[in-house]
């Protein structure tokens, strides 16, 4: 198709419909009810754990950071791009009630995994969580 | 720390931030929102290597619609506002072509052109989103999402996603984009959307959009519903035509066309109508039957075929025979009856020597309603036994009622002639255009235009109505016309005609038409049965029980045979052979006289028409009839007279003079009232007079003034006293020379205070010399008179000619008295001796 010269072909502009998203990215993220607590695991891989932040609420949980992609060196151009890199947020409402005090999160492996147990007395308490070990 | 938080506050230092200098990319068939995510693939050089360089460094490049086609790159080319877009995804293609994700981050303008790139560069600015949301923003939002998934959900290409999408968009701003993004839009006016930075004339611009795509989308499918009729009128058309096929019948349309020839074959048409049916004939068979004009040709073919074109009766030239149908179907009017022989005698004279050519003349009749003009057609086509069709011109105010419609306009149709051929179905028939007097000229042309043609035997043979596009010979056909009175009948058109007048009819007349004619028809039409010698004289009595009361022995054995008892008959059984109650002369006269006031007899028919109406009422409740009705039992049964001679005439008074008036419903009788009161000398006129009348006015009363001696009127009276004329009714306009000699004799019986005789009518022009000049309308003036019951006529000498035409009866009831000179006229209608003025100085004098 070089022969034709410059061109620019836009696909499936409206099929099925213009998607609009808020963020460039989001992380794939697994949710888990126990017995005990909402477990939450999501894949941050290449995110230093340093640059997470976890705000957590009786019903609503949210997690914000950065992924930045450091570029080989002496690069001279790409092949190809599907890794999701900047800022990134996750929002979730929760359906059980959950303790804020009592949650943990833990990053191991690339995965962040947030354990947030079923609260025992409704709280209205909202704590911002540290994360533990993610060395990388 | 009690409120629920929001994260996209703690989102806000970590926003994407747009570089000063960015790529640019023309896009060349769209548009980019902040927040849209496009997938696109880019070829060949400058666009790789901007893509490339771009996702080497900061992933974000601008990207501009391309508002005109072209090649390269063209900043002029470029939407004024475009948008900043992050390289979500790349990845290259095997021949070295880039596909690409991007999302759009925010809305930016080029504020300089940075050119020494292999690609196009821009310095930019970013359009900063309003930062507060005012109420009218949310509202319009809200309005915006109802409507949008109001739109989702009747347009089928929407698909039902984006209805979630927009609810879960909390941001009225990016929520305005994803509408614009996906309602449907144009280019342009996606670019309107991303070039409008304020907020709430966003919203309103998305919100104006969305109620128009709602409003196409009506229209769509109602475009749509009928498209499917007409499809699946179509289909079944075919699958008729194929059962057709199938069972043998063959193709109606083709039996039609077939019908069509066979009836041009047998229609003996002229030429150039033989070629056009051919034509039209040969287009509806190349022609889909489910074609508009379809039907349009072959209206046209029928209208062509369906007419008499050599369909004619043949004319019955017996002239005793021709006479006596005349006679018949009129009593009197010999002259017309004369001249409707003679023209006989010439066609059948023309016909022995086989010339068919010769041209008819073309007779209109004159005359009040009433007096039989249009019976009078009718009665030239008996006696010739010709068709008759009536054509009725009143109030036709279009040159196409007569000519027709050219083909060509949506229910286009032949003009009344045509149509009143292809009515008689004959193609001489006798023609009567009714009340020809009454066109009207509209804006649309000039109906006496087209009756010129017509009418004139020269080109009337060749006439072309506009619809049928081809001649038809009109000059076999026999023209009569009929009209109230000549003024109104264009010039030339009355010059193409004979002229006969109806002036109406006599007493004596009056009473052997409603013999001869009225009466029989209204006993028929009220059901009754006929007077006759016979049953006349039987006496009807239905209460008696088993003897019906009828001169029939046939009915009476019929009622007897029956299984019923005869007394169970309901009594209209018997009453209805029971013969109607003649009427006397005596009432017909008196019915004439005191019942009616016309020169034709129609009113008189109605009057006959009540008294056989109240009998069939009787006859239908079962009281007894009268055996006859004479003149006194008209009081009971229609009530007192409408005119009383006496009492239409009145006492005789001072300055009331009876003069004589010509209408277009005959003749009339009417008052001239002049009055004498202290003034100055003025000469007062009111009563609608024309100009000709008021000069009529002035030279009576100058007349007056120069015999002031010999009729005793002192000389200074004129200065002392105002003359006051009025001619009731006030309200009807009259004009003409002929009340000259009576508003003379009103002003001399004023001035002089000498009672004027109301019994002495009288007509006639006056000089200044008081010379009695001729004037029209005799015969009808002085059947008025004689209807008004005056005694005594003045008309002017030279008009002693004219009383030929006057019935025999008119002239031995009226005193005809000719004048010269108003000196004679004086001494007719004014008592010789004077009334002193009363103390008004008033000279109008009662009893």
């Amino acid at each position: 198709m070089s022969n034709q010269g410059p061109t620019i072909r836009v696909f499936a502009l409206r099929q099925p419909f213009v998607v609009f998203e808020l963020q460039s990215w989001h992380p794939p993220m697994n949710m888990y009810e126990t017995d005990q607590a909402i477990l939450l695991v999501i894949d941050l891989a290449g995110v230093d754990p340093a640059n997470l932040h976890i705000h957590v609420h009786p019903n609503q949980i949210a997690v914000h950071g950065t992924r930045h992609l450091t570029m080989p060196e002496g690069l001279q151009r790409i092949q190809r791009m599907e890794i999701g890199s900047g800022p990134f947020q996750l929002d979730l409402q929760l359906t059980r009630l959950i303790d804020p005090e009592q949650t943990q999160a833990n990053y191991a492996d690339g995965l962040l995994e947030i354990r947030l147990p079923y609260a025992a007395q409704p709280t209205q308490r909202r704590v911002v969580i540290h994360v533990d070990g993610g060395t990388r | 720390m009690n409120e629920p938080f929001n994260p996209a506050e703690l989102f806000q230092n970590e926003m994407i931030s747009v570089p000063g200098t960015l790529p640019i990319l023309a896009l060349p068939n769209g548009v980019l929102f902040p927040s849209a995510i496009l997938q696109l693939a880019v070829n060949g050089d400058p666009w790789v290597r901007l893509i490339d360089d771009a996702a080497l460094s900061t992933k974000m490049i601008g990207v501009f619609w391309r508002t005109q086609p072209g090649e390269g790159f063209d900043p002029l080319a470029l939407a004024s506002t475009g948008c900043a877009a992050q390289i979500v995804r790349l990845m290259r293609m095997p021949d070295s072509g880039v596909q690409l994700i991007l999302r759009g981050v925010a809305r930016i303008r080029i504020q300089q052109v940075v050119s020494d790139n292999a690609y196009p560069m821009a310095r930019i600015a970013v359009v900063p989103e309003s930062e507060t949301i005012s109420e009218e923003a949310e509202a319009l939002a809200r309005t915006a999402r109802i409507a949008f998934e109001q739109l989702v959900r009747l347009n089928a290409a929407l698909p039902d996603q984006l209805a979630i999408a927009a609810a879960n968009i909390p941001e009225p701003s990016i929520l305005a984009d994803l509408i614009a993004a996906n309602a449907n839009l144009q280019a342009e006016e996606q670019q309107r959307v991303l070039d409008e930075t304020e907020l709430v004339a966003r919203l309103r611009l998305v919100i104006g959009y969305l109620e128009r795509e709602r409003e196409l989308l009506g229209i769509a499918e109602r475009t749509r519903e009928d498209v499917a009729k007409n499809q699946r009128e179509y289909v079944l058309r075919q699958q008729l035509e194929t059962i057709r096929r199938e069972l043998g019948e063959g193709d109606e349309r083709g039996l039609e066309i077939a019908e069509l020839r066979e009836r041009l074959a047998q229609a003996g048409l002229p030429e150039e109508p033989q070629r056009e049916a051919e034509r039209e004939i040969m287009r509806l068979e190349r022609m889909p039957p489910g074609a508009a004009e379809y039907t349009v040709t072959r209206t046209y073919i029928d209208w062509l075929l369906g007419l008499p074109w050599s369909i004619s009766t043949p004319d019955n030239f017996d002239l005793e025979r021709a006479r006596a149908v005349l006679d018949e179907d009129h009593y009197a009017l010999e002259q017309i009856k004369e001249r409707i022989v003679e023209y006989l005698a010439v066609r059948k004279l023309h016909a022995e020597q086989g010339n068919i050519n010769a041209r008819s003349p073309i007779l209109c009749f004159i005359g009040p309603p009433g007096v039989g003009k249009t019976s009078l057609g009718q009665s030239i086509a008996r006696a010739l036994e010709r068709k008759f069709v009536r054509v009725a011109l009143g109030g036709i105010r279009d040159e196409s009622d007569i000519r027709g419609f050219r083909r060509t306009y949506i229910g286009a149709l032949p003009g009344r002639i045509i149509q009143g051929i292809n009515r008689a179905n004959a193609n001489n028939p006798v023609m009567l255009l009714d009340e020809i007097d009454k066109l009207a000229i509209g804006i649309q042309g000039d109906p006496a235009a087209a009756l010129l043609e017509l009418l004139d035997p020269a080109q009337n043979n060749t006439f072309v109505d506009r619809y049928l596009d081809v001649p038809f010979d009109m000059s076999r056909i026999l023209f009569v016309c009929t009209a109230n009175q000549l003024e109104t009948i264009p010039g030339p058109l009355l010059d193409r005609m004979e002229l006969l007048s109806l002036a109406g009819y006599t007493e004596q007349e009056k009473v052997q038409i409603a013999r001869r004619y009225l009466i029989p028809r209204q006993i028929e039409a009220n059901g009754l049965a006929p007077t006759s010698e016979a049953t006349a004289a039987v006496q009807v009595l239905p209460e008696t029980d088993n003897a019906p009361g009828t001169a029939s022995e046939g009915a009476g054995a019929v009622v007897a045979g029956g299984e019923l008892p005869a007394s169970n008959l309901p009594p209209q059984d018997l009453v209805r052979r029971s013969p109607a109650p003649d009427l006397t002369d005596a009432t017909i006269q008196r019915l004439v006289r005191e019942y009616t006031r016309e020169a034709g007899v129609r009113d008189l028919e109605r009057r006959i028409g009540a008294l056989y109406r109240k009998m069939a009422t009787r006859l239908a409740s079962g009281q007894p009839l009268l055996e006859r009705i004479d003149a006194p039992d008209l009081d009971e049964l229609l009530g007192p007279p409408r005119h009383r001679n006496e009492t239409f005439l009145g006492p005789d008074e001072i300055g009331v003079v009876t003069g004589l008036a010509w209408t277009p419903v005959g003749g009339d009788v009417l008052f001239v009232e002049a009055s004498a009161v202290p003034g100055s000398g003025q000469l007062i006129l009111t009563g609608q007079l024309g100009d000709v009348m008021r000069e009529s006015a002035r030279a009576a009363l100058t007349y007056a003034r120069s015999r002031d001696g010999a009729l005793g009127i002192p000389a200074d009276d004129f200065q002392k006293r105002d003359i006051h004329i009025h001619l009731p009714a006030g309200a009807v306009p009259k004009d003409g020379p002929s009340a000259g000699i009576t508003m003379a004799s009103a002003l001399i019986s004023a001035l002089t205070g000498r009672l004027a005789d109301k019994h002495v009518a009288m007509t006639g022009e006056i000089t200044l010399r008081g010379k009695v000049l001729p004037i029209g309308g005799l015969k009808e003036k002085l059947l008025a008179a004689q209807r008004a019951g005056i005694r005594t006529v003045l008309i002017p000498r030279e008009n002693e000619l004219d009383l030929q035409d006057v019935p025999e009866e008119t002239r031995r009831q009226l005193k005809i008295v000719p004048v010269d000179h108003m000196d004679e006229v004086v001494p007719l209608v004014l008592q010789p001796q004077a009334i002193p003025a009363n103390a008004d100085g008033h000279l109008l004098v009662g009893r």
